[in-house]
C-alpha cells in the first residue's frame, strides 16, 4: 500500500558540497548557530486549507476532529489528515503544499529549516533525553505493559496512523522540505515504533542523511536498519550504503 | 632564635643579654638592665635559665636568673628571679679586742647588695613603637661590729653586730623604635625611680648602692642580614658596643658575638670583653659566654675606695670577677608562626536557605591564599556562616605551593532546620588553617542571607522548594486521591500516573488564582503549603506546587524554563505519564500533544506539558503547554539553542 | 612537651638546691691604722684600779708582777679651757714574798721595802705612804690599806715641793743609793710632748668623737679612756686603745654610747706616748716606764 516515490538517491557526481556535518564538527560550530537561527527563527506559521479533494480531516489540539474545509483555518499543533483517494491543498507563509492520500501531516512540519536547522534539531533529541538520576524512591510506580479494553472507537490503529504520518513525511521530503522530513521521520518513528519495521520508510529516510552528508547518522541508522528482517534487494541496498558510508566516514 | 651577646656598661650589665630585634632573632631574655622598657619580640611564652661561675680565687657557681615571660597580643610581660645577683664585701675595720684572756679578735663589717626579683611590662603601640617599664627589687644590708661596754657590777666589752637592711626597687621606663626594619633606637632611664627606701644611718648611707639617674641610649643595626651591630649610651659616660652575627645550620642557628664595654668606673678604657657562642633552634637556645676583665682582679680592695665610689652595679663593678656562663632559654609556643595569610575573600554567592545542598557543589566565597613559607603546605579552609552554620564547616583541603597564591573555595551546607522570614545581612568567618586548632589567618565578611522564600532565579533550584515541602505535598496529595480511590482503583495500572495528574491538577485549581506578575516576584518563590494556602502564585509558585504535589505520590516531573531573552520568563511543568509511545492513543491521538524522553533504561516514556498558570481545566492547562512547548522547545529548537531548558525533579 | 616541661623545672630545682654557692666577698681593707681595745676595769667601783691611775696616769696592774718599778712621767690635764702640767717620777721596790691580800682572798698588792736613796735628776726622792684603795668585795665596802713606801717626786702646779721637772724628749737621770751595794745609775730617755684634741660630735647615744695629737716617733702609744665617777671625781680607767702614733684616731662609737649617766660625770682621754724598759731578773725583775701623757677631761656631753 505504499506509494511511494522512489526517491533520487544522488549519484556521485551530484553530490551536494560537504558541509562538516559530521557529530564531531558539529558541535564546534554550534556556537556560531547558535547566534544566526536564535536571530532568523520566525513565530509559527498560520497555513489554510486552500482546496480539499476527497475528504480530509483535522485532529485538532483538543483531540477533536473536524472535517477540513476549503478556508479551514490550520493550527500548528493540529494533524492534517488526507482520507483515501482524497488530496488536500494547504497554503500560507509563502508555502503551497499538496498532501496527498492516506497521509497525515503535522502543520507544524510544514516549513523550510537550513541544514544547520536541521543539525541542531537532530541534536536536541539528546537534551530532551537528558538522563534523570535515579534517586526518587517516593513510591516509583513501575510501568505494567498492557491495556485495557475500552474507548476502542476512539482509538485509530496507532499503527495504521503512523504509516499515513510517514507518508506525510515523505511528501514533506518529495516536496523539497527534505530537511524538515528527517525530523519528522525521526519523530514518527520514535512515537509509533510499529513503524520502524518498514524498512523501505526507513530506507528512505536514511537516505536523506546520506543526502545532506550526515554520514554518521546515516550509518547508524543503516546499521539499525540491517536488524530488520529485509527482503534481499534491501539487503544488499543496506550492505552497499553501509560500505559506502564506512568509505566516507574513514576518508575524513 | 639567637642569642647575642651584649654587655652594658655600668647600669646594664648583661650576663648573656640578647636583644635581637629583627625577626631572625627573638627576645626573650629579661634584661631589664639593657632593656628597662622590657621590649620583646617574644611570640608566646619564654623560659630562660642562666648559670654561671664566678672566678674569683675560689670558683663560686650559682644560678644567675630564672626567668618567665609571656605575651598577650600587644601586651608582653615578664617575671625574673635573680639569686645570682649579689655583690658581698667584707670589711675588717682594723678594730680587734683584747680579752682577759688575752684572745684577740678583730671587729667585721659586712656589706651584701642583692637584686632578688624583677618584673617587667611592655606595651606594642604600632609596628614602629613600644615602650614599657621595669621594675626590680633590691636589697642591702649593712653588718656592723661595734665593741660595746656593758655596765653591770663590773664592766665588759662584747662585740656587737648592728644589722641595717634597706629594701628598695628601682623602676625604669624606656621606648624603643623601628625606624626601619634594619635598626632599632631605644632610649631609657635608669634610677628615675626608686621608692620604699628605709632610711640608713649616716656611714651606711654612704655605702647604700648609687642610685644617680642617668639616661641610657642604644642603638642596634644590621647592616647585611646575618649580623647585628649595637651600641649603648650612657649619660653617664659608659658605653659598650658589640656585634652579633650568625650562621644557618640544619635546622637552627649557630651564633657567634663580642661585646666590649667601657665602664666610668673601670679600668682599663675597655674594661672588659664579652664573647659568646650560641646555638638556637625554634624550640630552645643556649648560649656559652663569659665576661673577661682586663684588669687585675683582686679580692682584697681598699676601703676608702670603696667608700668613696661606692657601688652602681651588682653584676659589673671594679670588684667582679671574670665569669663564664650558660643559659638556656626554651620559647613555648603555643601560638605558632602563621603559615598562610587569607588575602581577601570574596562571596560570589547571596546565601538562600532553601537551596540547602547547592553550597555542597557551588563554593559561595573564593578566597585568596597566599603561602607564607618557602614549602608547600596543605591549607584547610573552613568558614561559618553567622545564623546559618551552628559550626565551622569544612571545604575541601588544598595544597599550597611556597610562596605561591591560589583561589580557595568555601563551601557551606545549610541544614534543614534553618529558617529564616526575611532577608537579612549577617557575617561569614573565613578561616584558613594549616596545622592545630587555631586558624593561620581569618576573615570576616558581610553575606547577604535570603529568607525562605528566596530564589536565586536559577530554575534548577526550583528543586529544593519543591521537596522541601513534601510532607506537606503528600498529605495534601493524598487527601485529593483519597476521593478518587474507586476511579483510580479501576484504571489500568499505566494510566494510573496520567490520572493522579489530572486530578490533582483538577482539584488543585479549584482554590487558586494565578497572580501573573512573575517579575515582581521572580525571587520570591512560595513553597507548596505557603502557595495553598495563599490560595495563588505566579508561575514560579504554582510550577512548584504542581511539581511537588506529583513528586511527592511518585510522579516524575520536570520543570521547564523558557528563558526568553527579549520576552518574559517563564516556567511550567512537564509529567511523565509513564506510558509508552504505543500507549499513547490511551490518552490522545494528536501525536502533537505528547513528547518522548528516554528513562535510565533507554526506553521511550510520554511526557506532557502542563501550563499550571492556566486554571480553568487540565485539558486547557495541557493544550496550552503543548502550544508553548512545540513552539518555543521544538520549533523554535529552543532546547538546542538553550533557550528553554528542562530540569528535572529528582 | 609536658615531659620535656616537668624535667626542665626539675633541672632547675636540682640546680637551685645544688648550684647557689654565695659568691667569694671582696675584702675591704682599711689603710687606716690598727685598733686595739682592752678592757681594763673590769669593776668601776674597784678602786684598786683606779689606785695607780689618779694623777700619773699610770696604771699598774698587780698581777703583772713586777718586783720593781720605775716610773718618770709628764703629765698634762686639760679641763675645760685650762691645762696644767705635773711632773712624776717615782720607784717603788716590793716584796714579792710579802703579799697584801683583800678580805676577799684577792691579791691586792704586795709590801714594798726601802732598799737605798733614789733620785731623780739628781734631786733626792721623798719617801711617802703607798696606800690603796680597794673593794671588799665581802662587805662592799672600800677599804685602804698601806702596802709601804715609795720613793717619789711630784710637782704639780701649786706644790712647789718636790722640785722634779720633766723633759721631754730627753731623759731623766736615775740614782739608785742602796745600802746593800753599789749604786745604780742610769739615764731614762723621755718621748717627746704629746699635745691632743679631742672633739666631739653629737650627743647621748650618738657620740662620735675623734682624738687628734702631735703625732710622733713610731713606738708604744695609748690612749686611756676613763670615766670620772659622780661626786668623788676619782678616774676609773675604762679602756686601752692601742693604734698608730699617726695623730688620729676615731673614737669607736660604742665605747662612748651606754656610758651610765648616773655613775660617769666625765670622760678622761689620756693620750699616752711612752718608752717601757723590761729587765728580766728573775724575783727581781726591773720595770722601767717613761711616758709622756695628756689627760683630756670633759664632762660627758
Amino acid at each position: 500500500m505504499l506509494n511511494v516515490e522512489q526517491s533520487k538517491i544522488p549519484l556521485r557526481g551530484e553530490m551536494k558540497p560537504r558541509l562538516s556535518a559530521g557529530k564531531a564538527g558539529f558541535a564546534g560550530k554550534k556556537l556560531l548557530l547558535l547566534i544566526l537561527i536564535s536571530a532568523g527563527l520566525t513565530l509559527a506559521q498560520t497555513y489554510k486549507v486552500e482546496k480539499v479533494t476527497g475528504s480530509a480531516k483535522i485532529l485538532n489540539s483538543n483531540d477533536k476532529w473536524i472535517d477540513a474545509k476549503d478556508g479551514t483555518i490550520l493550527s500548528p499543533n493540529s494533524i492534517l489528515v488526507a482520507e483515501d483517494n482524497s488530496s488536500v491543498k494547504v497554503s500560507g507563509n509563502g508555502i503551497n503544499f499538496t498532501l496527498k492520500e492516506s497521509s497525515a501531516l503535522s502543520i507544524s512540519s510544514l516549513k523550510q529549516m537550513t541544514l544547520d536547522e536541521l543539525l541542531l534539531a537532530l541534536a536536541m533529541e539528546d537534551m530532551m533525553n537528558a538522563p534523570r538520576k535515579k534517586e526518587n524512591n517516593n513510591g516509583k510506580t513501575t510501568a505494567v505493559y498492557g491495556t485495557k479494553e475500552g474507548a476502542a472507537d476512539k482509538i485509530i490503529h496507532s499503527d495504521d496512523f503512523g504509516i499515513k504520518r510517514l507518508n506525510g513525511a515523505l511528501q514533506l521530503a518529495e516536496s523539497g522540505f527534505k530537511e524538515s522530513a528527517v525530523v519528522t521521520a525521526k519523530e514518527i518513528f520514535r512515537k509509533y515504533p510499529e513503524t520502524k519495521k518498514k524498512a523501505d520508510y526507513r530506507i528512505y529516510f536514511a537516505d536523506l542523511l546520506y543526502e545532506f552528508d550526515l554520514y554518521e547518522e546515516a550509518y547508524d541508522e543503516f546499521t539499525s536498519i540491517k536488524e530488520l528482517k529485509l527482503s534481499d534487494q534491501e539487503k544488499s541496498e543496506v550492505e552497499n550504503k553501509l560500505l559506502l558510508l564506512n568509505k566516507r566516514i574513514v576518508n575524513k | 632564635m639567637i642569642f647575642k651577646m651584649n654587655i652594658f656598661a655600668q647600669s646594664s650589665f648583661e650576663l648573656t643579654g640578647n636583644q635581637g630585634f629583627n625577626n631572625e632573632s627573638s627576645s626573650l631574655l629579661n634584661s631589664f638592665e639593657i632593656n628597662p622598657s622590657n621590649f620583646s619580640l617574644l611570640k608566646d611564652w619564654g623560659l630562660t635559665l642562666s648559670y654561671g661561675s664566678e672566678f674569683s680565687d675560689e670558683i663560686n657557681s650559682n644560678i644567675y636568673l630564672l626567668s618567665l615571660s609571656k605575651r598577650f597580643s600587644n601586651h608582653f610581660l615578664s617575671l625574673r628571679y635573680t639569686p645570682g645577683y649579689q655583690k658581698d664585701f667584707l670589711f675588717s675595720t682594723g678594730e680587734s679586742i683584747i680579752f682577759e684572756d688575752s684572745t684577740i679578735q678583730t671587729l667585721n663589717s659586712q656589706f651584701s647588695y642583692k637584686e632578688l626579683f624583677g618584673s617587667g611590662y611592655s606595651y606594642k603601640l604600632s609596628d614602629k613603637f613600644s615602650t614599657g617599664f621595669s621594675l626590680r627589687y633590691f636589697t642591702e644590708e649593712f653588718t656592723i661590729e661595734s665593741v660595746r661596754p656593758i655596765f653591770g657590777d663590773s664592766v665588759d666589752i662584747i662585740i656587737e653586730s648592728e644589722a641595717e637592711k634597706n629594701n628598695f626597687w628601682k623602676a625604669d621606663i624606656g621606648i624603643n623604635y623601628f625606624p626601619s626594619e634594619r635598626i632599632l633606637l631605644s632610649v631609657s632611664s635608669i634610677n628615675l625611680f626608686t621608692f620604699g627606701e628605709t632610711n640608713l644611718s649616716a656611714e651606711n648611707e654612704q655605702l647604700s648602692l648609687k642610685k644617680d639617674k642617668a639616661a641610657q641610649l642604644g642603638i642596634s643595626y644590621l647592616p647585611i642580614k646575618k649580623l647585628e651591630l649595637n651600641l649603648i649610651y650612657e649619660t653617664t659616660n659608659s658605653f659598650q658596643s658589640g656585634f652579633n652575627t650568625y650562621f644557618d645550620i640544619g635546622s637552627g642557628k649557630l651564633g657567634a658575638g663580642l661585646t666590649a664595654f667601657h665602664d666610668k668606673f673601670q679600668t682599663p678604657f675597655i674594661a672588659g670583653i664579652i664573647p659568646a657562642l650560641s646555638y638556637s633552634n625554634n624550640l630552645f637556645g643556649v648560649t656559652l659566654s663569659g665576661v673577661k676583665y682586663f684588669s687585675d682582679r683582686k679580692e682584697i680592695q681598699s676601703f676608702s675606695e670603696f667608700s668613696q665610689d661606692g657601688l652602681t652595679n651588682i653584676l659589673n663593678n671594679r670588684y667582679s670577677f671574670d665569669k663564664a656562663v650558660l643559659t638556656l632559654t626554651f620559647t613555648l609556643n603555643t601560638i605558632k608562626v602563621q603559615s598562610v595569610e587569607l588575602a581577601d575573600v570574596e562571596i560570589i554567592n547571596e546565601i538562600y536557605p532553601t537551596l540547602s545542598e547547592l553550597y555542597l557543589d557551588s563554593p559561595f566565597a573564593i578566597g585568596k591564599v597566599i603561602n607564607l613559607t618557602e614549602e608547600s603546605v596543605l591549607v584547610k579552609p573552613y568558614s561559618r556562616i553567622e545564623g546559618i552554620n551552628s559550626d565551622n564547616i569544612q571545604s575541601p583541603e588544598i595544597i599550597i605551593s611556597g610562596n605561591d597564591t591560589v583561589e580557595v573555595h568555601f563551601f557551606t551546607l545549610i541544614p534543614e532546620s534553618v529558617s529564616k522570614s526575611k532577608t537579612e545581612i549577617s557575617y561569614a568567618d573565613f578561616y584558613v588553617s594549616v596545622s592545630g586548632d587555631e586558624p593561620d589567618d581569618q576573615l570576616q565578611k558581610a553575606v547577604l542571607v535570603n529568607g525562605n522564600n528566596s530564589w536565586d532565579g536559577n530554575v534548577s533550584n526550583l528543586k529544593y522548594f519543591i521537596k522541601k515541602d513534601l510532607n506537606f505535598s503528600l498529605n495534601y496529595s493524598k487527601e485529593i486521591l483519597s476521593n478518587y480511590k474507586t476511579q483510580l482503583d479501576t484504571l489500568p495500572n499505566n494510566l494510573s500516573d496520567f490520572y493522579k495528574t489530572k486530578i490533582i491538577f483538577n482539584s488543585l485549581i479549584k482554590n487558586l488564582v494565578y497572580t501573573s506578575d512573575p517579575r515582581a516576584s521572580s525571587e520570591y518563590v512560595q513553597f507548596p503549603g505557603e502557595t495553598v494556602n495563599l490560595k495563588g502564585g505566579d508561575c514560579d509558585d504554582l510550577s512548584v506546587l504542581f511539581s511537588s504535589l506529583l513528586e511527592s505520590v511518585g510522579i516524575e516531573t520536570a520543570l521547564v524554563d523558557y528563558k526568553a531573552a527579549e520576552g518574559i520568563r517563564h516556567v511550567n511543568v512537564l509529567t511523565n505519564t509513564k506510558l509508552k509511545p504505543e500507549e499513547a492513543n490511551l490518552i490522545t491521538e494528536n501525536d502533537t500533544r505528547y513528547f518522548l524522553r528516554k528513562n535510565e533504561n533507554g526506553e521511550d516514556e510520554i511526557w506532557i506539558p502542563v501550563e499550571t498558570t492556566s486554571l480553568n481545566n487540565f485539558d486547557d492547562a495541557w493544550n496550552t503547554g503543548v502550544e508553548k512547548f512545540n513552539d518555543e522547545a521544538l520549533q523554535k529548537l529552543g532546547l538546542a539553542t538553550r533557550e528553554v531548558e528542562i530540569i528535572d525533579i529528582y | 612537651m609536658k615531659h620535656f616541661t616537668k624535667y626542665l623545672i626539675l633541672f632547675i630545682i636540682l640546680l637551685m638546691i645544688n648550684g647557689c654557692d654565695k659568691p667569694a666577698p671582696t675584702e675591704l681593707v682599711q689603710e687606716e691604722d690598727p685598733l686595739e681595745i682592752e678592757l681594763i676595769t673590769k669593776d668601776t667601783e674597784d678602786e684598786l684600779y683606779s689606785s695607780g691611775y689618779d694623777s700619773t696616769g699610770v696604771v699598774y696592774n698587780p698581777s703583772r708582777g713586777f718586783a720593781n718599778i720605775i716610773t718618770v712621767s709628764g703629765i698634762k690635764t686639760s679641763y675645760r679651757n685650762s691645762t696644767f702640767s705635773t711632773s712624776h717620777a717615782q720607784a717603788i721596790f716590793f716584796d714579792k714574798s710579802s703579799q697584801v691580800l683583800s678580805p676577799d682572798g684577792r691579791l691586792i698588792g704586795f709590801h714594798t721595802r726601802i732598799l737605798g736613796n733614789v733620785d731623780f735628776n739628781t734631786k733626792s726622792a721623798k719617801l711617802r705612804e703607798f696606800r690603796i684603795w680597794f673593794k671588799d668585795r665581802i662587805t662592799g665596802n672600800i677599804k685602804d690599806t698601806l702596802l709601804g713606801f715609795r720613793h717619789i717626786l711630784h710637782h704639780k702646779p701649786l706644790n712647789q715641793d718636790d722640785n722634779f721637772n720633766f723633759r721631754y724628749n730627753s731623759s731623766v737621770s736615775f740614782d739608785f743609793d742602796p745600802v746593800i751595794g753599789n749604786p745604780v745609775h742610769f739615764n731614762i730617755p723621755t718621748p717627746s710632748e704629746i699635745n691632743g684634741l679631742i672633739r666631739f660630735e653629737g650627743q647621748g647615744n650618738n657620740l662620735a668623737g675623734s682624738i687628734s695629737w702631735n703625732a710622733g716617733a713610731p713606738g708604744h702609744f695609748e690612749i686611756i679612756i676613763g670615766g670620772s665617777h659622780r661626786g668623788n671625781h676619782k678616774v676609773f680607767p675604762l679602756y686601752r686603745l692601742k693604734t698608730r702614733d699617726d695623730g688620729r684616731l676615731e673614737i669607736p662609737k660604742g665605747l662612748l654610747n651606754h656610758i651610765p649617766l648616773n655613775r660617769f660625770e666625765r670622760f678622761v682621754f689620756s693620750i699616752i706616748r711612752k718608752n717601757e724598759f723590761h729587765i728580766e731578773n728573775n724575783d727581781n725583775d726591773l720595770f722601767i716606764l717613761s711616758q709622756s701623757i695628756h689627760s683630756l677631761v670633759v664632762d660627758i656631753p
